[in-house]
């Protein structure tokens, strides 16, 4: 990857959000993102040795070699970027889930990072079987919808289980929401509440249930998939969403009608997405099978007790 | 049992006849007799959900529990045994023995209120994404292995009668099933469950 030393006026702070409020205080989240234009120098991720590192892979579970290709530049990067975990956002596994396909959708594309000890950490989309929460890879521990404290800096994870929002569900989501009081709140589940996809694209159900919950509480960044292509969302009400369905599969093309809310797309090639945390803020860097880095930025999160009256999110 | 949006109403419904004098009171009591008949029929629904989880209960009990460090062999053949074993203790089941007639009735008038007091074109392309449409399912049968699960939009499942955590309401085209979805089995399923 290249690893340009600077960051600068090529950056442009492109959106700015409403607010959040308590669970962790009120915060305001802006990104800054490099132009497409300008990606031959994208957003370094800066590889701090106590920062949080990981990667958001969805849709993947094809066996297909789009999978292995994307697999292994995701294990190549992670010998200079050693993320330590890695959030699916569902379809882990498509078609038949016996024993050999947990290998040849998985284990083996995959092995690289299991070996050097990634954690996995699945939601489950309308693809999978709910038998996956029993294994162990995927360190769901049984259960359709967990959360988990990152093992570096003040960061909580939310996955959710989108196909079946069950009232118990929402509950335990504003209980977990109410008592989390780490700093940054991700949260990360299979339908996206915003996506310009022309397969599915938004969910607003779904967006209906779960955005005055993330609101309230203060969740800085949604992670989703269901689309098969890369989406970044321009911040809404205070949160940051990406779309990272095209982690094997691809649906080229779909992206060619973006919606008012969209900021960037990849529709033309299988990506992952690798993120730094660090204090308020998270680096981001989208990967494509080649290698290149198709986008980039950074997330911001400030406390609003702090931060300048933000203006109004875009709504679509 | 959880009240959910249709039972209040209903209850809310009664006191307002209450308060508006005689002749809605008769309405009243017609709507108390309604509320009694329907309680009867979730009573019902229940008992048999009930039954179904008794029974599966049994068949699980009597397999190897999984462990936490389960390998994925072990969950493969943990789901196909609990399946066969399940629906060979129900060899007898058929289409309506839970989703009896008057349950029907209740959950497709609690399927058109919700869509008629939400948004229905968001909850159709809610229940319609990747909906699997008209593939032939068959009671007490597996669902389907290759197939997609339909989502389920919250704003239903609130409405709708509560279930043990082993069984879901899933739809298939325009039929809604009772999915057990450890098993993978197609516990009951009920036809034109969508509103048109």
């Amino acid at each position: 990857m290249r690893r340009p030393h600077f960051l600068s006026a090529a950056l442009v702070a492109l959106a700015l959000a409403g607010c959040g409020s308590l669970g962790g205080g009120p915060t305001v989240t802006t990104v800054a993102t490099v132009p497409a234009a300008s990606l031959a120098a994208p957003t370094p991720l800066p590889n701090a040795a106590d920062s949080l590192k990981f990667c958001v892979l969805g849709d993947f579970g094809t066996g297909s070699t789009a999978q292995y290709q994307l697999a292994a530049r995701m294990a190549e990067l992670h010998k200079t970027f050693p993320f330590e975990l890695c959030a699916t956002v569902g379809d882990n596994l498509y078609g038949g889930e016996r024993p050999r396909d947990f290998q040849r959708k998985f284990e083996i594309p995959y092995k690289p990072l299991l070996d050097a000890n990634v954690k996995f950490y699945a939601s489950l989309g309308n693809h999978d079987a709910r038998e996956q929460r029993f294994y162990k890879l995927f360190n769901m521990d049984g259960k359709l919808y967990y959360s988990f404290k990152a093992p570096k800096q003040d960061v909580r994870f939310f996955a959710l289980e989108t196909t079946y929002p069950m009232p118990e569900q929402i509950m335990w989501l504003e209980e977990e929401l109410k008592k989390s009081d780490e700093k940054w709140k991700i949260a990360y589940f299979h339908h996206p509440l915003y996506s310009s996809a022309g397969r599915h694209g938004s969910d607003l159900q779904l967006r209906q249930t779960l955005e005055p919950l993330f609101t309230k509480y203060g969740v800085n960044v949604v992670f989703a998939g269901h689309d098969h292509i890369y989406e970044r969302i321009k911040p809404q009400n205070g949160i940051a969403h990406f779309v990272t369905g095209s982690g094997g599969q691809l649906r080229g093309g779909d992206g060619r009608r973006p919606e008012p809310f969209s900021d960037r797309i990849v529709d033309s090639s299988q990506v992952f997405l690798v993120a730094e945390i660090s204090g308020d803020q998270m680096v981001f860097n989208a990967v494509n099978r080649t290698g290149q880095i198709v986008d980039s930025g950074t997330v911001v999160r400030q406390e609003l007790s702090s931060a300048a009256a933000p203006p109004q999110g875009q709504r679509p | 049992m959880r009240c959910s949006t249709i039972w209040c109403l209903t209850g809310a419904l009664l006191l307002t006849g209450w308060a508006r004098g005689g002749e809605v009171v008769l309405a009243a009591v017609r709507s108390q007799t309604a509320a009694n008949q329907n309680s009867a029929i979730l009573a019902d629904f229940k008992a048999r959900v009930d039954a179904y989880a008794a029974l599966r209960r049994k068949q699980e009990e009597s397999l190897p529990k999984l462990s936490q460090e389960a390998t994925p062999a072990e969950i493969d053949l943990h789901q196909r045994a609990l399946l066969t074993r399940i629906s060979t203790a129900r060899g007898a089941a058929k289409q309506g023995d839970i989703f009896t007639q008057p349950i029907r009735g209740l959950i497709r008038a609690v399927i058109a209120e919700t869509f008629a007091r939400g948004n229905s074109a968001t909850l159709r392309e809610s229940i319609q994404d990747e909906n699997p449409g008209k593939v032939t399912i068959t009671v007490n049968g597996q669902y389907p292995e290759e197939l997609p699960l339909a989502s389920m939009p919250a704003e239903l499942l609130k409405n709708l009668p509560p279930l043990p955590s082993i069984v879901e309401y899933r739809f298939v085209g325009d039929r809604l099933i009772l999915l057990d979805s450890g098993a993978h089995l197609i516990v009951d399923l009920m036809p034109n469950a969508l509103p048109r």
